[in-house]
């Protein structure tokens, strides 16, 4: 078991808010990872300070991840199988005491107001066996010892084993050796000319299993505990009420490296929101004096939204892995609002912190925006 | 008796498996790490020698590089990716 605690700072993005509110809702995937609600505004964050993944060890293995934000602390533990394909992630977020510096992400009588609970499953499709038979004949073939070869071997033109290599190779074979080859071209009976058109290099990375194309799916649970005060609109009393927020969702990814990542994800939320989307200025008499005192303050109780919400996002690395985007679209299929986002990232040669610039646009408001970023490096799939 | 090997990813913009083979003719791994981003995983290898090998995926043209950063020894791997961004490679492991 290893234990990690991380700190982060969270920055305002200096432009205008992004269209974030639908793909908020979403776990934190891609080009929705630099956005998040928060009191109503759309805050652009930095987190992580590197792209830089656990030290961990096959197995089971429990992480623990603390980060703070300006208003709330988080507290992840994940469990990742032997082979690594399979990801369990339960995280917890609480209201951070500004004061004590300390925060309560559970407690016995459960979730605190404006605590979160969610549950993350993630399964990578990806398989690790390999022929070893028909691996060391192409190694002895391309004339490598098995610990000096690789794909590369065919690559080269110099040393690429030639067809006629294969087909001398045939025709001198052993019955048992024979069969291997075929194994390579794909047939169970095969024959010389069958190596006239030979992909040696692909044949090879089918015979060591290695992937061509990494796909994946994941689940998403969580309740969250909102906290909400406002003035009633008709004698402007002061309440203050509590609701849960729960979701569900369910996300498939594809990757290949000429086509980038695909991601389609869906997502139906059970939310509470305030009646205004920015609070009003009010002021009241004080009593026994004349002064007034003013605040700000929405007016109106929270409403509930059902929503969800369909997204799909490309994320792809130009050659040389300088520049990344990350086109998303999302649909709110219930409220019938759809965003647009279209991040540009500009990358470290070492990962770390990435910077960028977003293009984004809402139905709903019609309305075009443009923010700058600073985030963690933009991930190949997640 | 078993020795944490750790095995460091530097592929920020690829991902990159390594699969760890007690002997070269076996067609099922002993240890799997994945690395998703940049980053050290550990496996729990007794002392001998091993067949390691070491495949990613990954934005073409771009570094992929994995060494042996405690337990063991390893020739590292550092390369570019080639046009079609696959790479698979083999590497010796001694755990002494």
């Amino acid at each position: 078991m290893s234990l990690r605690l991380r700190v982060c700072s969270q920055v305002l993005a200096g432009a205008l808010a992004a269209p974030c509110a639908l793909i908020a809702a979403e776990p934190c995937d891609g080009a929705a990872s630099a956005c998040r609600q928060l009191t109503g505004r759309m805050l652009s964050e930095t987190r992580a300070p590197a792209n830089v993944g656990d030290t961990s060890a096959s197995g089971y293995d429990i992480v623990l991840e603390g980060t703070s934000e300006e208003k709330t602390a988080t507290a992840s533990a994940t469990w990742t199988s032997h082979d690594s394909t399979e990801t369990y992630q339960l995280k917890l977020t609480g209201p951070l005491n500004r004061m004590t510096k300390e925060a309560v992400p559970f407690t016995l009588a459960g979730l605190p107001g404006n605590g979160s609970a969610e549950f993350t499953y993630q399964h990578i499709l990806l398989a690790h066996s390999r022929d070893a038979e028909a691996q060391e004949l192409l190694c002895e073939l391309a004339d490598r010892g098995l610990e000096d070869c690789g794909d590369n071997a065919f690559l080269d033109e110099a040393r690429r084993p030639t067809v006629r290599d294969l087909r001398n190779e045939y025709s001198q074979a052993s019955a048992q050796r024979k069969a291997v080859l075929c194994r390579i071209v794909g047939k169970r009976l095969c024959f010389t000319h069958d190596f006239e058109s030979v992909q040696m290099r692909d044949a090879y990375f089918a015979m060591t299993n290695a992937p061509k194309s990494l796909a994946l799916w994941g689940l998403t649970a969580g309740v969250s505990r909102s906290t909400f005060t406002y003035l009633t609109a008709v004698d402007l009393d002061a309440q203050e009420e509590s609701h849960s927020n729960w979701k569900l969702g369910a996300h498939v990814g594809l990757y290949r490296p000429t086509t980038g990542y695909l991601r389609a994800g869906v997502a139906h939320l059970d939310t509470y929101r305030p009646a205004e989307a920015t609070a009003s200025e009010i002021c009241q008499a004080v009593d026994g004096a004349e002064a007034t005192r003013c605040r700000e303050i929405v007016i109106g109780a929270p409403t509930n939204v059902r929503s969800t919400i369909a997204s799909l996002e490309w994320r792809y690395f130009l050659p040389g892995g300088k520049v990344a985007i990350s086109p998303s679209i999302s649909r709110d299929l219930e409220n019938r609002v759809t965003a647009l986002i279209l991040p540009v990232y500009f990358l470290g040669s070492e990962g770390g912190l990435t910077g960028g610039a977003r293009i984004g646009w809402e139905s709903e408001k019609e309305a075009i925006t443009f923010a700058i970023f600073v985030g963690a490096a933009l991930k190949v799939v997640d | 008796m078993a020795k944490n090997v750790s095995f460091k990813c530097t592929c920020p913009q690829s991902v990159g498996r390594v699969r760890v083979f007690q002997n070269a003719g076996d067609n099922n791994p002993l240890e799997v790490l994945l690395f998703l981003q940049s980053g050290t995983r550990t496996a729990r290898l007794d002392p001998g020698a091993y067949l390691a090998i070491i495949d990613a995926l990954g934005a073409p043209n771009t570094a992929f590089a994995i060494e042996l950063s405690g337990g063991g020894e390893m020739k590292a791997l550092g390369v570019t990716l080639p046009f079609d961004g696959r790479l698979s490679r083999n590497r010796k492991v001694v755990v002494a």
